[in-house]
């Protein structure tokens, strides 16, 4: 990674205004690192219960033998227990350098859609919030524990995300704003079996706001319906908003907004003259 | 020298109008050096590499235990915008408005806005003659 893009996985935080094709240049290294930390974070998740597994065994083994081979067995079990904690200081580390999913299943697959609407070295601004949803600064409420059905201990958290915003000018003139933010609901569900064992889960929903505006040059476009448009001299502006519920893992940003667009552009006709 | 016949854009289509250096082995398209495939060893253009893909993808798709197709790559498949703009007007109904000037048969599966048959074949001047002077006129 560049040194920018380094600054940028550390921070989180993503404000450009710069080519197109700089920007998708700048995201692609992050992809990237944000591939290679998953894979890095999953080997060391695996390498946790193989090593507390092999640390059990090693001790069994110890209880079981005498002499050298107890000694050896002894050493082992060490050996693994200071390899899971290796293993969990690797997994949390990896953890913190997680970038959000978003990037990935939204806002880089819409860049890479909006860069077929410019024209090539066009900037285009793009604020990305990167880190995760749930972290402590998006936390805008949390419930007390409390009861429901099966559950003896339900906390919800409520997260504040507005992760994406931009603004860019198209190829045929139409100036382009968006801006996503997504409030994400997360319960911490915990039960006991009627074996006594106890199990939690955690489910969320999610709720996405995109809000897009499309200033549509007169010169070109003629808006086909009159309502909820401002105009000037110069622009024919429409304000269209979007609101999807979802209790998936993946924001639906992406399709949101390009349904949007395509719905400003459904509302108006070419009003080009030779 | 022949001029690239690939439309760009997503929202609303324009003529890409590059230079042309090959024609595409497959369309017979003339097309630049933007619009040909890599992954073809720019022997086909994008458009084509993409309908090929995508076709491929719905296939899998459709048999039964067929293996998950790999995750969609926008910054490391060129085709994968040209995928995505068959998938999406095929599927959402999405008419895009055609900025452009010049009549591309491979494109009659798009059902685009704006079209006007008689500026394809006599070019921009087409539309100077027209009695509304309103524009394109959708189709």
């Amino acid at each position: 990674m560049t040194p920018e893009q380094q600054q940028i996985a550390a921070a989180k935080q993503l404000g450009v205004n710069r080519p197109v094709d700089e920007v998708l240049d700048l995201l692609r290294g992050l992809l990237d690192f944000d591939a290679g930390m998953a894979a890095k974070r999953k080997k060391a998740g695996c390498s946790i219960p193989l090593a507390i597994v092999a640390a059990i065994i090693s001790f069994i083994a110890s209880g079981n033998t005498s002499g050298a081979t107890k000694a050896i067995m002894v050493i082992v079990a060490v050996l693994c227990i200071a390899a899971a904690i290796a293993a969990v200081v690797l997994f949390l580390r990896f953890r913190a350098q997680d970038l959000s999913d978003n990037l990935r299943v939204a806002a880089v697959p819409f860049l890479a859609l909006l860069r077929e609407d410019m024209n090539p070295g066009d900037p285009l601004h793009a604020d990305i919030d990167l880190r995760p949803y749930d972290v402590e600064e998006k936390k805008k409420k949390q419930s007390d524990p409390y009861k429901k059905g099966v559950y003896y201990k339900i906390i919800d958290r409520l997260y504040l995300d507005p992760w994406f915003s931009g603004s860019v000018a198209l190829a045929d003139g139409t100036k382009l704003h968006w801006k996503v933010i997504e409030h994400v609901l997360k319960s911490d569900k915990t039960k006991k079996t009627s074996r006594g064992k106890i199990k939690s889960k955690t489910k969320i929903k999610r709720k996405t706001i995109a809000v897009v505006t499309l200033g549509f040059p007169v010169k070109e476009y003629v808006m086909k319906e009159a309502g909820d448009v401002e105009r000037d001299e110069k622009r024919a502006t429409v304000t269209l908003a979007r609101k999807v519920k979802t209790n998936q893992a993946d924001s639906p940003a992406f399709g949101m907004l390009v349904d949007l667009i395509a719905e400003g552009y459904k509302r108006v006709s070419v009003a080009r003259e030779a | 020298m022949e001029r690239c016949r690939a439309k760009r854009g997503f929202f609303s289509l324009r003529d890409c109008g590059e230079t042309s250096v090959k024609q595409c082995a497959l369309c017979g398209r003339p097309m630049c050096s933007h619009h040909l495939s890599p992954m073809s060893g720019f022997t086909r253009c994008l458009d084509c590499d993409g309908r090929a893909a995508e076709k491929e993808v719905v296939a899998q798709k459709s048999q039964k235990n067929a293996p998950k197709p790999p995750p969609e790559q926008p910054l490391s498949d060129p085709t994968w915008s040209h995928r995505y703009r068959d998938r999406y007007y095929s599927t959402a109904g999405y008419a895009p408005i055609y900025a452009g000037y010049y009549y591309d048969s491979y494109y009659d599966r798009y059902d685009t806005r704006s079209f006007d048959s008689d500026m394809a074949s006599r070019g921009p001047s087409a539309a100077t003659e027209r009695e509304s002077g309103t524009g394109l006129g959708d189709s």
